[in-house]
């Protein structure tokens, strides 16, 4: 009997170890490569390692972007030790204000005690984050956009905002252009983690370091910007506009020294993420004269001694009949006077002169059929015709039934400045990553009129400065060739007598080597409609600033 | 008679490794939280070197020289200066 029970108490432990050596082996074996990846990822981890975002430079390297670190404040109830209104007054002495900042959020939270978290929207320094370590108070760090120049060129700038994943994404200007410059690289640390959570550092660690965005050094001069912004202000209010833009390039080089848009109450109707003087097109009226004539004189369909023999009359195009602004008739008018007078008639001729194949040929040459592809996010693109009757023609010679954008009007006038030669508006001049200097590409450059006819419409441009309506304006220190305009605003593709008007006076100064190539657009002045008594006088009060600047 | 060497043997090498393994892993330890501790510094001075940046920037922008500076009166010189021959 003894026996036979012995016997099945070997066999039953037999068995059992029989079982439990399958499942060593199931877990150890079979499961193993499972268990392994399991247990990797317990106590392995992956942590990110975030790059800092460039900064933005003014052209005297001051900073117009920089990163800010804050700290949002969180309340946890479950771990405070003493009580809620000690807590908050040591709060508010670290950071005074805390309670009147956030006494609504605070009365519910004190009076809900079923509210355990609470998070805030002041945002800490480092210092004061330091000075709180108390239980109960929990920290969140945000990185933050910084402008010491508070708004200043906003509409270059941008902004930035965070993207589906939460990552910094830029929106406008050079903040979205440069997104990818400007983001840097992450970097990664992956490795064993201890109880805490932190990573440690052995063997089989592995680790990317992260690379900070490029710093972006602009052209933007802050002098000239902030007098920019302050005189459009100014004017926009004293002439009871609705808006305005100014861009000011070097002629030479492109270089965007200074560009604004502002609206009559500097509203937040115009979003740091639209820029008007890109992304706005507009009909440019007569600062278009010039181009005209340029185009004209270059292929030679006429010469400076030009004589407009029927400008004592309306030009009858068909069921159209061109007049003057002034309602006017300047006869046997010059071409000097033609643009002094800012004669439609006699522009009328001159086009019909060219021709439409030349005129278009010129006007893919200046770069008015596309994008000018400066380096700001949100140009927009001319709309350009299909088809020219006749009369389109004869308007597009004063700026009437043709679109651009300002800073397409003034690359294409900047031609002018330039020696003919066309230059691509570029905000940026070179970045800079750990102390390397990257410069920014130069666009290739177009010669578009020849020497003679920029010596011939200088002249022109000068004499009408000088002898015009704006001779006054002029300080005599100044040696200007500039052009004013207005344009009338379409309502459903025809003119109204008491239609809005575009008021533009764009130029350079001095005539020869100029310093500097500036456009100015006054949306709907209401104290008068046109350009040489509203965008002339902030453009001339500018351009005293800017000799002494530059 | 030789199982006692034998036994003395193992049990110091058992006594060597235990302490090899606490004296590594401690180093190892110790040396993480410098790492740790370092980058904690280094992210502390990065943020104080990131506020200094601000205050001088906010300091020397022309923002602030306008609103400073509209705000000076200045006394006339004359009430000052007592210029005697």
């Amino acid at each position: 009997m003894q026996n036979s029970r012995s016997k099945i108490l070997s066999i039953a432990l037999t068995f059992c170890f029989i079982i439990v050596s399958f499942r060593f082996f199931y877990w150890q074996v079979l499961k193993a490569p499972e268990l392994k990846e399991k247990a990797k990822n317990q106590t392995y981890k992956l942590e990110k390692l975030l790059p800092e975002r460039g900064k933005i430079y003014s052209s005297d390297n001051f900073p117009l972007v920089l990163n800010q670190t804050t700290y949002q404040l969180s309340l946890y109830k479950p771990n405070f030790k003493e009580d809620l209104d000690k807590i908050l007054d040591q709060i508010e002495q670290t950071y005074p204000n805390f309670k009147t900042e956030n006494s609504e959020s605070l009365e519910k939270f004190k009076n809900n005690p079923n509210q355990k978290w609470i998070t805030f929207n002041s945002a800490l320094n480092e210092k004061q984050k330091n000075t709180l370590y108390i239980p109960g108070i929990e920290f969140q760090k945000i990185e933050k956009r910084f402008y010491p120049e508070n708004s200043m060129a906003k509409d270059i700038l941008g902004a930035i905002g965070k993207d589906l994943s939460g990552n910094q994404i830029g929106y406008g200007g050079l903040e979205a252009f440069y997104q990818k410059q400007l983001q840097g690289k992450t970097g990664f640390v992956w490795g064993p983690q201890d109880a805490t959570g932190k990573t440690i550092l052995n063997k089989k660690s592995w680790s990317s370091d992260a690379v900070n965005g490029r710093n972006i050094f602009t052209n933007i001069n802050r002098s000239a910007q902030f007098y920019v912004e302050k005189l459009l202000q100014k004017g926009i209010n004293e002439f009871s506009a609705d808006s305005g833009s100014i861009t000011i390039i070097e002629p030479k080089t492109g270089a965007v020294l200074a560009m604004a848009s502002l609206t009559a109450t500097n509203s937040a109707t115009i979003s740091s993420i639209r820029n008007p003087a890109i992304s706005n097109l507009f009909e440019p009226g007569s600062i278009f004269k010039p181009l005209i004539v340029s185009m004209a004189l270059d292929t030679k369909a006429i010469d400076t001694n030009y004589i407009c023999t029927k400008c004592n009359q309306p030009h009858t195009i068909g069921k159209y009949n061109i007049s003057n602004w002034d309602s006017e008739f300047h006869a046997d008018s010059s071409l000097r006077d033609i643009i002094k007078n800012s004669d439609n008639i006699g522009m009328s001729y001159i086009i019909a002169k060219l021709g439409l194949n030349n005129f278009l040929n010129y006007y893919q040459k200046l770069g008015l059929t596309q994008k000018t592809g400066i380096d700001l996010q949100g140009e927009a693109k001319p709309t350009v015709k299909t088809e020219w009757p006749e009369i389109d023609l004869a308007t597009a010679s004063f700026g009437q039934g043709i679109v651009v954008t300002q800073i397409g009007m003034l690359q294409a006038f900047n031609t002018i400045a330039n020696d003919g030669i066309l230059v691509k508006p570029k905000v940026v001049s070179y970045f800079t990553e750990n102390d390397k200097i990257i410069k920014n590409k130069n666009q290739k450059e177009i010669q578009v009129f020849n020497q003679q006819t920029i010596k011939d419409i200088k002249s022109i441009l000068k004499y009408s400065v000088e002898n015009g309506v704006v001779a006054k304006m002029k300080p005599e220190n100044l040696e200007v060739c500039a052009k004013s305009g207005t344009a009338q605003v379409a309502i459903s593709g025809s003119y109204e007598n008491n239609s809005s008007t575009i008021a533009s006076y764009i130029g350079f100064s001095p005539c020869y080597n100029p310093k500097f190539t500036m456009i100015v657009t006054i949306n709907n002045p209401k104290t008068s409609p046109w350009g040489s008594s509203t965008a002339a006088p902030i453009w001339y009060e500018l351009a005293s600033k800017l000799n002494d600047l530059l | 008679m030789l199982n006692k060497p034998f036994f003395l043997l193992i049990f110091f090498l058992i006594i060597i490794q235990v302490i090899f393994s606490f004296y590594y892993s401690s180093e190892i330890i110790n040396q993480n939280n410098l790492i740790n501790q370092n980058q904690i510094n280094l992210q502390s001075i990065k943020i104080k070197n990131q506020e200094l940046e601000e205050e001088l920037a906010t300091l020397s922008s022309l923002s602030r020289i306008e609103a400073t500076a509209s705000q000076k009166n200045y006394k006339n010189l004359k009430e000052t200066i007592n210029l005697q021959n």
